[in-house]
């Protein structure tokens, strides 16, 4: 697995107050039903104060897709996105085992594997629409570390000046 | 219908086995949900004049039509059972991911009945209910008791509804806890539970929830969204409810020392700024909630490191001024001894600072307090007594009957101060300040409570003369209650009411969104108006009589000796007064009795008979 | 020129990180003007506490005079020898 140069859905787990709104949201725009089993995005809440949102992380060279027995899984080389085609999925697992971070699931319904696609038919993904608490951001882990380190300057600034 | 299922399962205990009754649209329109549908299945199902620590007293659950939406603050459930505190409706909610996962198994309802011959716990897999041996779970405390569950049963996605050990030991006011820290908290239906030697319900719910407009629903979900995440509540973001500390205090209403005065002078050490300086981990939600109000806090050093758990002001006023401690780790500790074991913070507090003030006058010594020294303030032997109240240790046993029931045994004068109404232990605010919310405390079908009645809005904001009695306010406090009950029964935590413009017209919108039923703002006001006259009938059926709608010596005799309520005390004519007028505008009998064509118009005429009309 | 006492809770208090400030009155100055030079000394409470334009208390905000009386028209004119509270008030829990 090589972390990804594509944007995928980063969760800032300072601000992930486990509202599971994201799932929800996930849900009734792919599935088009308040069903979190359904849903791309997962939060996990380790007890109590540590939680977080996991969607696909988009990696490069996938391990899902080259897991994929069936040839059924296919990554866009320009966004990154893998896209399922349930023709091929016989729902046999693999890519899940191969997913280091647990974001593939089998749909309950299709028993077909799926993934976060970035809500690909709206406007922006509809997890970071509805997050209340804005810890869900669409970003690459490049992004991720460039913010973070302007937010540590500029802190150090802070406290220089007070 | 959509959202709903229609179905209510009932789980007979002593016979092992459950079954499924089928509502229809008009019946969940006239209880809407929450608080109102379980208070009418908790009427149905309970034999009047059922003990209500014994197997005839129904346990029940209902569910709201936005829980697992993305109605946000929408996911909660409500609980009502007959109180063994006040042997009259106890009804209750609490929310996060229990409230979700109950429904998605697909039922509106549950109704527990009978008992279980031992201990067990219940799994509700969707359709599938099974009795699993529970003796390996005794004594856990509640969170331990839910982790325990999930571990068994082998997957992240069950959710417990638990009691702890003052469950087990009936505790009068033990509370039913799920999702770490949510509970159905009030009025001792954990007891309700522990009688039944049920231990849990685990609830493991897989299906979609599908509403009847979901495009509607969307968009106005997430313009309640946004709302709920501006200036509005901020206070809760930031600083939860205990930012409410030194606001309670200035006005001269916040509990201290058992209701002896209304002005802690260590406020300042115990507010809800110090605590998130000091003490605050995370602010964390329940699910479904865009708000996040619940402040976890953890102690670091000193003689309570390691206590942690998330702290209400009501938690917060209890165990800490109202027993005269100043020490907010003492306090967290406190709480989180409560919490572990089920037992309801406020009821646990106010017992406590009850049988400290016996202390202080001499009522009871320190030989009946087993060599403690429950001085004022005294934190060390707050958390001893609480823990003792579960366990039902030495004077633990007595306290764990709650303040009337106490306070009968020891006489002496202590009923004076025993600080309940129908044997409910009062709330966070000293009622001689906030005058509307007395009557709300006085005429309160479960007793003293802040959020079943509201009323202390209109003397907080000044819409009112706080520190009088006006016949005025027995409509005040109608429409009040009717309000509270919409947030409780179509449920919405009501800390996004100030979001809504209209709350009447929006929760109805939104209920029709979710459940295709429709329904207008007038026939909502009516079904809670329905919803207040059927806890009422529950009440009646039981023996109520207008002497059970009144208040606390402490609160009608002694006037505020000091602070921003000084002299206040609640005149017993005015009181009296302004329950005729609650009476009058209720549409009940100078008795307080509910006659038969209020009934009608009610579209309740069913209970009639039940209440002797 | 008289001076106002005004006490802060809340967000008030957190976003000044002071328990009471001190307000100049004249004698034409009614409560508008005292939130006026409150949002002047912590330009913070704009859009938290305080209207940018109006000056208007947002929700939940209001004043109270001495714990005794809540102001209903910003209109009015102050009471100088009585504590202002920048106030809310909120149950729950």
């Amino acid at each position: 697995m090589v972390t990804s140069k594509h944007e995928y859905i980063v969760c800032d787990p300072d601000k992930c107050t486990s509202c599971n709104m994201c799932e929800l949201a996930c849900a009734i725009t792919h599935a088009k039903t308040f069903d979190p089993s359904q849903s791309r995005i997962r939060v996990v809440r380790i007890e109590p104060v540590v939680m977080m949102a996991v969607a696909c992380r988009m990696c490069e060279d996938a391990p899902c897709v080259i897991a994929c027995p069936r040839n059924a899984l296919t990554q866009n080389p320009a966004t990154g996105v893998i896209k399922v085609d349930n023709d091929l999925c016989d729902g046999c697992g693999w890519c899940i085992q191969a997913c280091d971070f647990g974001a593939i699931h089998l749909n309950p319904a299709t028993k077909d594997a799926e993934m976060c696609d970035l809500c690909a038919d709206q406007e922006e993904p509809q997890c970071v629409a509805i997050c209340p608490k804005e810890a869900l951001k669409l970003s690459t882990p490049q992004r991720v570390a460039r913010e973070a380190r302007k937010e540590a300057v500029s802190q150090l600034l802070k406290e220089l000046l007070e | 219908m959509q959202s709903f299922t229609g179905k209510i399962l009932h789980i007979d205990l002593t016979h092992r086995k459950s079954w499924v009754q089928t509502v229809d649209d008009a019946y969940l329109k006239r209880w809407i949900g929450g608080v109102g549908l379980a208070a009418r299945l908790a009427y149905e199902n309970t034999a009047k004049g059922a003990d209500p620590l014994g197997p005839d007293n129904a346990l029940c659950f209902a569910a709201s039509s936005f829980a697992g939406t993305l109605v946000p603050v929408g996911s909660k459930h409500g609980v009502a059972a007959k109180s063994p505190l006040t042997n009259r409706l106890g009804d209750c909610l609490a929310s996060s991911y229990f409230s979700q996962s109950f429904r998605r198994a697909g039922y509106d309802g549950i109704v527990i009945t009978g008992a279980a011959d031992k201990w067990i716990y219940v799994f509700v897999d969707d359709d599938t209910v099974t009795f699993r041996d529970a003796s390996h779970l005794l004594g856990k405390h509640t969170f331990e008791t839910e982790e325990a569950i999930r571990e068994e049963l082998g997957d992240e996605a069950v959710r417990v509804s638990t009691i702890g050990l003052a469950g087990e030991k009936l505790v009068r006011f033990a509370n039913i806890t799920n999702d770490r820290g949510r509970q159905a908290g009030r009025t001792g239906l954990g007891a309700v539970m522990g009688a039944k030697k049920l231990k849990a319900l685990a609830v493991r719910g897989s299906k979609p929830i599908d509403v009847a407009d979901p495009q509607g629903l969307l968009e106005k979900a997430k313009a309640l969204t946004k709302l709920s995440v501006g200036p509005k509540t901020e206070k809760y973001r930031v600083m939860g409810t205990p930012s409410n500390v030194l606001n309670m205090n200035r006005l001269g209403v916040l509990p201290t020392r058992n209701y002896q005065s209304g002005t802690f002078e260590h406020a300042d050490k115990v507010s809800g700024e110090v605590m998130l300086e000091q003490y605050v981990e995370k602010a964390v939600s329940c699910a479904g909630c865009s708000i996040a109000c619940e402040h976890i806090t953890r102690v670091r050093e000193g003689d309570y490191a390691g206590a942690r758990t998330s702290v209400d002001y009501e938690s917060l006023f209890a165990l800490g001024p109202n027993c005269g401690v100043d020490n907010l780790a003492a306090i967290i500790k406190a709480i989180e001894t409560c919490d572990n074991y089920g037992m309801d913070t406020m009821s646990s507090g106010v017992t406590i600072s009850w049988a400290m003030e016996c202390y202080q006058r001499g009522i009871l010594t320190k030989e009946d307090f087993g060599g403690l020294e429950p001085d004022w303030g005294n934190h060390a032997v707050v958390i001893k007594l609480a823990e003792m109240i579960a366990k039902r240790e030495g004077i633990g046993d007595l306290l764990a009957e709650g303040t009337k029931r106490a306070a009968e045994k020891v006489g002496q004068g202590s009923a004076h101060f025993a600080m309940n109404v129908k044997g409910l232990e009062a709330a966070g605010y000293d009622a001689r300040g906030f005058q509307t919310f007395a009557l709300g405390c006085a005429v309160g079908t479960r007793g003293p409570c802040h959020n079943r009645s509201l009323a202390y809005e209109p003397d907080a904001k000044g819409e009112v003369d706080r520190l009088k009695t006006e016949p005025a306010r027995g409509q005040i406090a109608k429409d009040c209650e009717e309000l509270a009950a919409l947030f409780d029964c179509a449920m919405l935590c009501k800390f996004i009411r100030g979001c809504l413009k209209d709350a009447w017209s929006e929760v109805s919108e939104l209920f029709t969104m979710t459940t295709g039923i429709p329904i207008t703002a007038a026939e909502m006001r009516q079904a809670m108006e329905r919803v207040w006259n059927m806890k009422k009938a529950f009440n009646i059926r039981e023996g109520w009589t207008r002497a059970e709608d009144w208040l606390p010596d402490r609160w009608t005799q002694d006037p505020m000796p000091e602070g921003g309520s000084k002299g206040a005390v609640v005149s017993p004519e005015g009181l009296k007064e302004m329950i005729d007028a609650y009476y009058l505008a209720r549409g009940w009998t100078p008795e307080g009795l509910i006659p038969k064509d209020k009934l009608a118009a009610l579209d309740m005429a069913d209970v009639a008979e039940d209440i002797g009309v | 020129m008289t001076k106002l006492k005004v006490e802060l809770f809340g967000m008030a208090r957190r976003l000044s990180q002071a328990k009471e400030v001190e307000i100049e009155i004249g004698d034409k100055d009614t409560y508008r003007h005292v939130s006026r030079a409150l949002a002047e000394r912590f330009p913070a409470f704009l859009g938290h506490i305080i209207t940018p334009t109006t000056f208007d208390l947002l929700e939940p905000y209001f004043f109270n005079v001495d714990a005794r009386r809540v102001v209903q028209d910003l209109d009015e004119m102050p009471e100088p020898d009585k504590p202002l509270l920048l106030f809310f008030v909120d149950a729950g829990g």
